[in-house]
């Protein structure tokens, strides 16, 4: 057999073969895979994402970074979550002021470029936690962001709403360049605290498990 | 949100897609079997070849050789798990055809699937899908001298076969 009867042969034999070969298209099978996928993505990414917003923003409050070490017996008594029972009372007399504070508190607690000083003292009790900052670091620099990233991440408060003249649930989105929202409408809260709006520990707890940094906020009654 | 200006991106995309889709899939799926020899494992990774081609929609310039191309790859390791198999019909079938003059196309089929992977998808796509070395080069990641090499030796190794 010389090459050209060869090469004919095994086109004839290819063609007549794979002409039995039939297959019915369907292509919610491509979507499906589609959407597993991107399932897939988003968990990962947002994992990724989390972990590198709490590097950027809050780690600097750590909770209970280990059993044993001081900030671990942060307790919740006055988390800053508004309790059933409010004050009696609608809002701060001037509710504008109160707003913008509100605002201010939560860019300096959670934007990436905030200084560690106003990241402090914009976060209940902020003072007395230690940080995570280092771990959260690492962990967020192992999945590829660097600092410079970490730095850009944006908070937009949506919402806000007074409890009463102490507290208010404030509704925010936390965003991550070029990634966008990672956390997207969350329900947080403020609490006037030792003369000044700042963003309650409580929240600052939510959103550390949220990434699985840390430990779940204690219940106030703890 | 639509602007009244026709279909939105989205809207062509999947159109698109699904066209491309409707067009290509019976032709993908041949390919893979050629490839891999195995009807229940074509569709599967023709449908994963299809999503990779999604995925990079929007930057793929030409949408039927990058699907052709992700078909290759999904077939690769697809293949290895069915090297036994085919092997094993290979053996089968050639013992059979030893008695006749010629084989026929399920025999060819056959040996052609007792080749390494990249000598098989060589052969494969210049004798069934009709390309030159340089669209298989580029398909395989491989010098068009090498493509010419693998086309040689999987000929002569089919030869040797189907002369006995």
């Amino acid at each position: 057999m010389n090459d050209q009867d060869l090469e004919r042969t095994l086109r004839v034999a290819l063609a007549r073969r794979l002409d039995r070969t039939l297959a019915r298209p369907d292509i919610d099978k491509v979507f499906v895979r589609l959407q597993r996928r991107e399932a897939r993505r988003r968990r990962r990414v947002g994992a990724s994402a989390l972990v590198a917003v709490l590097a950027a923003g809050v780690v600097g409050y750590a909770i209970g970074a280990s059993d044993t070490s001081p900030s671990a017996q942060v307790v919740a008594a006055g988390d800053g979550a508004p309790s059933d029972l409010s004050d009696g009372t609608s809002a701060p007399a001037d509710a504008a002021s109160a707003t913008y504070a509100v605002v201010q508190a939560f860019q300096d607690a959670l934007a990436g470029g905030s200084l560690n000083a106003r990241r402090t003292a914009a976060v209940q009790g902020g003072h007395d936690l230690e940080g995570l900052r280092a771990e959260a670091l690492a962990l967020a620099e192992a999945r590829g962001f660097n600092r410079e990233q970490l730095a850009s991440t944006t908070v937009d408060v949506l919402d806000v709403r007074f409890v009463d003249r102490h507290h208010a649930v404030v509704h925010f989105t936390l965003s991550l360049p070029p990634i966008g929202p990672v956390i997207v409408d969350q329900v947080g809260y403020a609490v006037f605290d030792d003369g000044r709006w700042r963003v309650a520990l409580r929240t600052v707890c939510d959103i550390l498990s949220l990434g699985g940094v840390g430990r779940p906020c204690p219940t106030p009654e703890s | 949100m639509t602007s009244g200006d026709g279909p939105s991106s989205e809207v062509r995309l999947h159109e698109s897609f699904a066209a491309l889709y409707e067009s290509e899939f019976l032709s993908m799926v041949r390919l893979a079997v050629a490839l891999t020899g195995s009807e229940s494992s074509a569709e599967d990774l023709v449908h994963d070849a299809f999503v990779r081609v999604h995925a990079h929609w929007a930057r793929v310039e030409h949408p039927r050789a990058y699907l052709r191309a992700a078909v290759v790859n999904a077939c690769r390791s697809a293949a290895r798990r069915s090297a036994r198999e085919r092997a094993a019909n290979a053996r089968s079938r050639s013992d059979d055809a030893r008695s006749g003059a010629s084989l026929d196309a399920d025999e060819v089929f056959d040996v052609l699937g007792a080749l390494p992977y990249r000598q098989r998808a060589a052969v494969v796509l210049r004798f069934y899908e009709g390309l030159s070395d340089g669209d298989i080069a580029r398909i395989l990641q491989c010098r068009e001298g090498t493509v010419a090499s693998l086309v040689h030796r999987g000929l002569r190794q089919l030869r040797r076969v189907m002369g006995q």
